[in-house]
This record gives C-alpha cells, structure tokens and sequence, in this order.
C-alpha cells in the first residue's frame, strides 16, 4: 500500500469514527454577546484613555507657548473591565432525566435508527443529550433513551435503553414488531421489542438452522463477522463453527463456505483481492487482483461466488465470479458513478438479481446495476440537510424489500432498488 | 441579528457543525481541544454571519475560521503538544485486531510541524485541492507544495514508506 493510500484511508477511517459533540447554539450566541460587551468596554476604555492624553498635550503644549490659567476638566469616568475568568464555570447539567426529557431536549442527538421493512411505521430511535463542556466533574455526563413506534411516531414507547452504545449499533427486525441490535464494535446484541422491553441476546455455540432468512445475521467473529442463527423466543444465538468466520453465505445444511481474504490478510493491507473457497477437504485459496479495495458480494445465488473490486483511482467496479466452485473466475467491469474511494462500499444482490451498491460515507448512497450488464447508476442519495452521523449503517434485503440506512435517514424500496422512499421523522 | 438570520444561523450549525468538528479535530487531535476551537469558530462566524452567508461557500468560509481558530491557537505558548515517537512501536504485521493502522498513520500526522500538518490534514482529510488550501491557510500555492512535499518525506520516514507524490485530489484530477 503506497504512502498516499495509506493516509487516504486512515483520512476516511478516523472521520467516520468520529462522533461530534452537540453544539449549544444559544451558547454561541451568549458568548458572542459577552465578547461584543468587552469590545465596546475596550473601546471606551481606549477613547478615554486617548481623551485624557490628548487634553494632557494640549495643556503640555500651552504651557511651553503662553502660561494660561489651568481650566478645571472633568475627572474622565472609567468603567471597569470585566476581568476574563481563567476557569471557567461547568455549564448546568441535570443529575437526572426521564427517557421522554432525552428525547425532548433540544440539543437531544440521534444515535441510531432504524424501520422494520415489513412496516415502515414500525419504528426504532437511540437518543442521547450529552453535557456541554465544561462537565461537572462529579455528576452525570450524558443521557440515553429508546423511542419506538408502531405508527410512525404518532404515538411511542420511549425507555432507558438498557443498551451498550457502542459506536457501530446495527439494527435489523428478525421478528415482527422486535428489533434486533448488534453491537458490532463491542460484540453485544439485545432483542427489543415495541414495548420497550429489551432483553440480553445469550451465545450458544450450537447449529440451529432456522428456513427464515430474517433469523440470520452477520455476529462479530475472531477474524470479521461470523454467522449467527436467532431463536426470538429464547433470545439466543446460535454460533456457528469458526468455519464460517469471514464467510459471504450463510450456513445451510451441507452447504460450503466461501469469502473474501482469509485471516490475517485484509484486502486493504496486503493489496490483493484473494478469493477463498471451503471444498470439505480445506480451503481453497486463489488471488483475483492487486487492489486495496474489494470484498465479497452478499447474497449471490447458490453455487455462485462474486467478489467486487475497484482499482485505485478507477470509478470502475469489477465482479469477479465462479459458478463452477472456484475453476474459472470471470470479470464482469460495469462503469458508473460508483463513490471513487470503495472504503466503505458494500455489495449485495437485490431481490431480482441485480447488483446494489451501497456507501454511507460521506452520505448515504445506493447504485444500482443490473444482472445482465451496464453501469451502476446512482437511484438513492440521502436529502440533503439531514442530521449529523449515526451508527449502525447498512443495506439489507428482506421479503422482496431493500433496506438502507445512515445518517438518521431509513430508505425503503419495494421495486427492487430501482425507486425508493426517505424515513426521517424519528420521535 | 433579525429572527431570520438567527434561524438560518441555527440550521447551519446544525447542519455543518459536525464537519466543522471533524476538521478541527484531525486539526488538533484532541477533542476537548476540538470543542473550544469549535466554539471559538462559531462564536466568529456568527458575529460575522452576514458576511459568512454572503459568501459563495458559507461552509468553507467557516471552515477557514475553525483552521484559523486551529493555528492562533498553535501560537499560543500555553499550547503544549507531545511528539509521538513510533519507533518504540512494534511493526504492524497486518493483524487488524492488533494494532488499528489508520491509528499508527494518524498519529505519525499529529506529529508533523504545524504547517506540514495542516497541510496534510487539508489534504487528506478535507480533500481539499492545493488551490484549496492555499486558500484556507492564507498561503502561496508553491508554499503548499513545499510543505506537503516536506511532509510526505517525514510521513514516509516515520512509516517506514518509500517517498511517493501525493496523489491529485479528486477536483484536480476531473479540472
């Protein structure tokens, strides 16, 4: 990896784990009044000063020329100056706040949210109001609460989380009207239900192979995400073999897995894109392309194996894919106005086959391709003016309907990609 | 200030204070540090938001603010930074769950002099062009050039890299 590519990377990678502080406008403006204050009191203090020094050499200058009677002048008046506190005082901060107080405050931030696709008015909102600085060092620092809905916020529940907020939160529906949040940097989940009620996702190191598709999700593994199996009612999750570590699909019954760069080789370190493939007597391994960037495609149709790249300073994305188990790998290079780094791409089948890309950095965007060829043509962007980041970003497919969220925005499309609707109210 | 003015002031601090934030961070590299230049940034743009909204880039008039805020507090002599060295730090050997490597880079940035790292943040972090910066800094655009050229041969030694040029910003590569 050159110098250039590193510093690009390391650029792309500290801003999106970054989380701002809330900004207190009113504070702003109180301090700007404060300075305004001081500005006119200097100015008046100078003026005067200036004065006195003036009439002092007018009467200097007199008294060298012709000795006239001294004329009594008026003692100049000085206002005092505010003297600036080197420490300042800790702002305000409430020792407590109700749930519903969170997501009321003004200066109250998103910090993730998330719909249920099969009801988009189903819905889920992290919140949290954090002190402004300077802190008490003694008291509280933030608060956080949970807002869900069932009618599009006409009504809600709203409840202390009871959650890890951990900077990567992914959020899915497995069941309806339950979500299920995934700490992806900590390694917790929680299954919380309309009613506010969470409850502790528990890990069994068992094979439950659920047939719905919703019951799978992607869980933190050793090397990157592992898949887990969900049973609701329990609320465990069933973690399958360090086999499946790393892997583009999920486990079925007698099925292999395959994916991108095994551990400890990621594309973005070793500048390859490596395909790897389990054939039940080892794995397989075999190079595709010099890149830094590039990972498997989601939700390929059984027997396929894609994996997509983009070369450095190229907008063009390629699809390399196996239908013969790793024998032959053909290159499938679609143009289009794919966002140029790839850092934060990722790649999954629609519905109806086509290739859906998706990037949350610096907004939420989806391209789509279609099956068949032609370029990546760009069918969602975030509205603009939307509020500052939040965590647990992702595109998901679910029942014939794609999911995409970010940036406190939910996007839903129900056409297989091609038109899509904007979520923003959350509370 | 009229009502209007104090609302569209508003909404651009919503808007645009977490970018802002950002910049004054990879700045700084210190986020209470951050947040005062961030304050300081904003308590100017909105003294000055007549001429701020005036402006064809109201954000990147503010974002000149938040870099200036960043280098009058450089010059300041209670502002103390720690050198980082690197050279104690075990090599990467490509595990990502040992050591975060955006981590190792960013902090052989902080460790660039002011200038050099200012210009590199711009750069990079901003992706800014070279018109861009000069700009922002307040300098020639040769001047830019010689501190990024000064900066990458540093980077590269800290890094253990090979000397590369930097590689043109997306602008400069579409101009």
């Amino acid at each position: 990896m050159t110098l250039d590519h590193r510093l690009t990377q390391a650029a792309r990678q500290v801003a999106q784990g970054l989380r701002a502080p809330a900004v207190d406008v009113e504070a702003i403006r109180a301090r700007s009044r404060r300075n305004r204050r001081r500005r006119a009191v200097l100015v008046v203090a100078a003026t005067t000063v200036v004065g006195v020094l003036a009439v002092s050499a007018s009467l200097l200058g007199r008294e060298t020329a012709a000795p006239d009677p001294v004329v009594p002048s008026p003692t100049p008046t000085i206002t005092p100056m505010p003297t600036p506190s080197t420490t300042e005082k800790p702002n305000p901060f409430p020792r407590s706040m109700t749930p519903q107080q969170v997501v009321d405050h003004p200066r109250a931030q998103l910090w993730t949210a998330a719909v249920a696709p099969d009801d988009p008015d189903t819905r889920m909102s992290l919140w949290f109001v954090q002190c402004l600085r300077p802190c008490r060092q003694d008291g509280p620092s933030q608060f956080d609460a949970m807002a869900l809905t069932t009618d599009g916020y006409e009504t809600s529940t709203v409840v202390r989380p009871g959650i890890t907020l951990g900077v990567d939160l992914q959020v899915s529906s497995p069941v309806s009207g339950t979500f299920l949040v995934v700490d992806m940097s900590n390694g917790g989940e929680w299954l919380v239900d309309t009613a506010g009620t969470v409850r502790r996702v528990t890990h069994v190191a068992t094979e439950l192979s659920p047939p719905d598709p919703r019951l799978w999700f992607q869980c933190v593994g050793q090397w990157r995400h592992t898949w887990c199996s969900l049973d609701p009612v329990t609320a465990a999750a069933h973690e399958w073999p360090r086999l499946w570590d790393g892997s583009a699909v999920r486990p079925t019954v007698g099925g292999r897995p395959w994916g991108t760069n095994p551990r400890p080789r990621a594309t973005s370190a070793s500048g390859n894109l490596e395909a790897w493939w389990d054939t039940g007597q080892g794995r397989q391994l075999r190079t595709l392309v010099a890149t830094h960037r590039g990972d498997y495609i989601l939700d390929t149709p059984p027997g396929e194996m894609a994996h997509w790249a983009m070369s450095d300073g190229s907008l063009t994305l390629d699809i390399y894919t196996s239908r013969n188990g790793g024998a032959d790998w053909e290159v499938d290079r679609r143009t289009g106005p794919v966002y140029s780094s790839g850092d934060f791409l990722l790649v999954r089948r629609s519905p109806a086959g086509a290739y859906l890309a998706t990037s949350t950095w610096p907004t939420l965007s989806v391209w789509r391709a279609d099956e068949t060829g032609g370029p990546f043509r760009l069918v969602y962007e975030q509205p603009a003016g939307s509020v500052a980041d939040t965590s647990g970003a992702g595109l998901w497919t679910q029942d014939g309907i794609v999911y995409a969220n970010s940036n406190a925005t939910a996007a839903i499309s129900y056409d297989d990609g091609l038109t899509w609707t904007s979520i923003q109210t959350w509370k | 200030m009229k009502q209007g003015d104090e609302d569209r002031f508003t909404e651009f601090v919503r808007a645009h204070s977490s970018s802002l934030f950002r910049t004054a961070y990879v700045m700084t590299g210190d986020y209470q540090r951050a947040e005062d230049v961030l304050q300081a940034a904003l308590v100017r743009v909105y003294q000055h938001w007549g001429r701020v909204e005036a402006a064809d880039h109201p954000v990147a008039y503010a974002r000149k603010v938040v870099v200036n805020e960043t280098l009058s507090w450089w010059r300041r002599p209670s502002s103390r930074e720690t050198l980082l060295k690197l050279s104690d730090e075990p090599a990467w050997n490509g595990r990502v769950e040992d050591i975060a490597e955006h981590e190792r880079v960013w902090k052989a940035v902080l460790s660039l002099p002011r200038r050099q790292r200012a210009v590199t943040v711009l750069r990079y972090y901003e992706d800014m062009s070279e018109a861009q910066i000069a700009e922002t800094l307040g300098m020639a655009q040769g001047t830019v050039k010689s501190h990024s050229h000064a900066a990458v041969r540093r980077l590269a030694g800290l890094l253990g890299e090979q000397v590369t040029e930097p590689a043109q910003s997306a602008e400069e590569a579409t101009s």
